[in-house]
């Protein structure tokens, strides 16, 4: 009951001020009862593609399923969806319990009893049961969250729309409110599509992650996956904090050198990874090494060290985030607490070949994860995973 | 952090409680700013209303200094057919404009915000009567409607009607002032509604439409609730203005034909300027003031009902 279909979904501005692709032929399959969080900078389409879903914007080209059923040009009404949205768009005027019985007044049958005891159940699910006589005007940022969400939770819809709900709250109940709606989900099981930019709210909450970037969809599957194989550079840039380290490199022999007038970067990959970079048929390439992947170097082996220059020491509490310039780029390397080097001080970090990713510079595409083949086109590899899963 | 009184707290810090010289002493330099506007403020706003209510209680006529006569000016007021024909027929005047106005400017505004190209042009167009001078929109209407040289008798007419006297004939003059009253003014409602259409959140409409609210659903439940402050604020500013209109009016009909349509403001004026009477026109002038500060206080009475709206 709420499995979504988007079949080469497309959405076009074009107004006066000019004409935008905004998502671009979108193919997204989420299954009944998943978790779905759509990640990625402003302006990615994250949001359209959900007002699409919701009805509140047309769709330019394709076509919008839920339950195999075409749903593209329904009124918002007729679609059994509840949205939660990022200002809350609670009725001003309105108590909280009008507010949550609104929509049960409007689109059900059912009585008034029924109404009330259905809003007191979920009032009392959402912790809010004491607020009902309220007014919206009255009640905090998190309380007013909680109101939405339990507006949308008390009409039982096919599917839950979330468009950034938490980000008007301050980190700590953000992060409160996060389990929170993942507990919910838990219980509910109601398909839900979740819009956020904040890669680590996605990481959290998703059972799987579609990356959006300029309208095209990046990589789709479990947040691991993303994590762990990103599928191309953007991807492996946007998730992850602090990002993925990047360095230009160009395969010689078996060294991965840094590009430039000064040679001095340089780190020896084993055959194994030499082969499947060769079969790449590319010679130049983005290495890519996970701030946590790195370690202190002094007895790694020669040729497998990176030298750098301490500009930064960020102490967080549990880490160091340790900034260090190397062949004139920024290296990051997140340090357990007792590496607090001093500013100026040269350290020297190694990384295993096991946790290095390589992309092709020219198409940003993943090459290797590790010593493995990245497999083929994002795409590709998004749906082939989450097959197996 | 316990509780602490005001006294405890002073007695904490040291703190002395600060007389009005010791005020005066540190803060001399600010009194010294406001005192020039302080002075004319009462010279030219405070001393003439102190003045206007005592002239009520003396027979004063212009170049003439009155006698003090108690309230013999409010017994003649009570007992004077055309001030009390005026009072009510002002009440009508003003409620009717007030109102009026209030549902133009609604639709208007309402207009304005479904309008996306040449929204700016169409507001201007709305906003201009109420720009242009009142004595200009009473010669404008005048050239419309009156009956020897008015454009509306012409046009009846040319399609063989014969059209009432829109200044003299029966209840015409009545609609006519109301009518051109509400023209000139209704774009100031307008202008307010519109602000407060476009502040509505849009989300706030996209939660009714997925909650299954229609259209008209959506402009009773998320609209309308929005429009109550503007109302009540317009309500409030054009009573007092409508209360005060003249010279639209006085160019329209002067109060005539006769007396049949004398406002208050028109009688204020014919008594003291015509009939030289400068204490009987002020006393005309105090009935204005409390049909304006009643609706006033109404007004503010509504307001503190509306702040527990959202609350």
């Amino acid at each position: 009951m709420g499995a979504i279909d988007f079949d080469s979904v497309t959405k076009v501005y074009d107004d006066s001020s000019g004409t935008v692709v905004a998502v671009e032929e979108l193919d997204l399959s989420v299954e009944d009862g998943e978790f779905l969080v759509f990640v990625g900078p402003s302006g990615c389409g994250k949001s359209t593609t959900l007002r699409m879903l919701a009805g509140l914007e047309t769709v330019t080209d394709g076509t919008i399923r839920i339950d195999g059923e075409a749903i593209t040009d329904k009124a918002p009404k007729d679609r059994d969806i509840a949205m939660v949205f990022q200002s809350y768009a609670l009725y001003p005027h309105k108590t909280v319990r009008d507010n949550m019985a609104y929509g049960l007044k409007l689109s059900t049958d059912l009585t008034d009893e029924e109404i009330d005891r259905r809003v007191t159940e979920t009032a009392e699910m959402m912790g809010i049961g004491d607020l009902l006589d309220k007014k919206p005007g009255s009640l905090s940022g998190g309380q007013q969250q909680r109101v939405a969400t339990g507006r949308a939770i008390v009409r039982e819809p096919a599917v839950f729309l979330f468009d950034e709900p938490l980000s008007n709250l301050d980190a700590k109940l953000r992060k409160h409110m996060r389990t929170e709606l993942a507990q919910i989900h838990n219980e509910l099981r109601i398909t839900t599509i979740y819009v956020t930019h904040d890669q680590e709210e996605a990481m959290t909450l998703a059972d799987r992650i579609a990356v959006l970037n300029g309208g095209e969809l990046q990589q789709v599957g479990p947040p691991k996956q993303v994590y762990a194989r990103p599928a191309n550079h953007f991807v492996a840039d946007f998730i992850g904090s602090p990002s993925m380290n990047f360095v230009d490199v160009t395969l010689d022999g078996q060294h991965l050198r840094l590009d430039g007038p000064d040679d001095d970067w340089s780190y020896e990959v084993s055959d194994g990874l030499a082969e499947i970079v060769a079969d790449a048929g590319v010679t130049e390439y983005i290495i890519g090494v996970r701030p946590e992947d790195v370690r202190l170097g002094d007895d790694a082996p020669a040729g497998k060290t990176v030298e750098g220059t301490v500009e930064v020491v960020e102490v967080v509490g549990s880490d160091n985030f340790i900034y260090l310039e190397s062949g004139g780029q920024e290296f990051r390397y997140r340090a357990p607490t007792e590496v607090e080097p001093a500013v100026g001080e040269t350290l020297t970090v190694t990384f295993d070949e096991d946790h290095i990713h390589l992309f092709d510079r020219d198409s940003g595409e993943a090459v290797a994860h590790g010593t493995s083949e990245a497999d083929g086109s994002s795409r590709a590899v998004s749906r082939s995973v989450t097959a197996e899963d | 952090m316990s509780y602490q009184s005001d006294e405890q707290i002073r007695e904490r810090y040291g703190l002395e409680e600060r007389t009005i010289t010791d005020r005066l002493r540190e803060n001399w330099v600010g009194y010294l700013f406001i005192f020039p506007t302080f002075l004319m403020f009462s010279l030219l706003f405070y001393y003439p209303i102190v003045r206007g209510v005592y002239l009520t209680f003396t027979d004063t006529k212009l170049g003439l200094s009155g006698q003090f006569i108690g309230l013999d000016n409010y017994y003649w007021l009570l007992t004077n057919d055309l001030f009390l024909f005026a009072f009510g027929w002002t009440l009508v005047f003003v409620f009717g404009v007030t109102g009026l106005q209030l549902v133009l400017g609604g639709l208007a505004a309402l207009l304005l915000s479904e309008l996306s190209n040449y929204r700016r042009w169409i507001s201007a167009v709305v906003m201009s009567p109420y720009f242009s001078a009142p004595l200009a929109g009473g010669v404008i209407w005048l050239w419309f409607l009156d009956s020897s040289f008015g454009f509306l008798p012409r046009v009846f007419a040319d399609l063989g009607l014969v059209a009432p006297g829109f200044l003299s004939e029966g209840l015409w003059p009545y609609v006519s002032l109301i009518v051109a009253q509400t023209w000139h003014d209704y774009g100031y409602a307008a202008i307010i509604y519109a602000a407060a259409l476009i502040n509505i959140p849009s989300d706030q409409y996209e939660a009714a439409a997925l909650a299954g609210a229609g259209r008209l659903r959506r402009f009773r439940d998320v609209t309308l609730p929005h429009l109550i402050t503007p109302t009540i604020i317009i309500l409030a500013l054009r009573t007092a203005y409508n209360v005060a209109e003249f010279a639209q009016p006085f160019e329209l009909t002067g109060g005539g034909p006769g007396t049949r349509t004398m406002l208050l403001s028109i009688l204020t004026y014919r008594v003291a300027y015509v009939n030289n009477s400068f204490g009987r026109g002020y006393t005309v002038g105090m009935a204005m003031i409390v049909i304006s500060m009643t609706a006033a206080v109404f007004y503010v009475t509504v307001i503190k009902g509306e702040e527990e709206l959202y609350v």
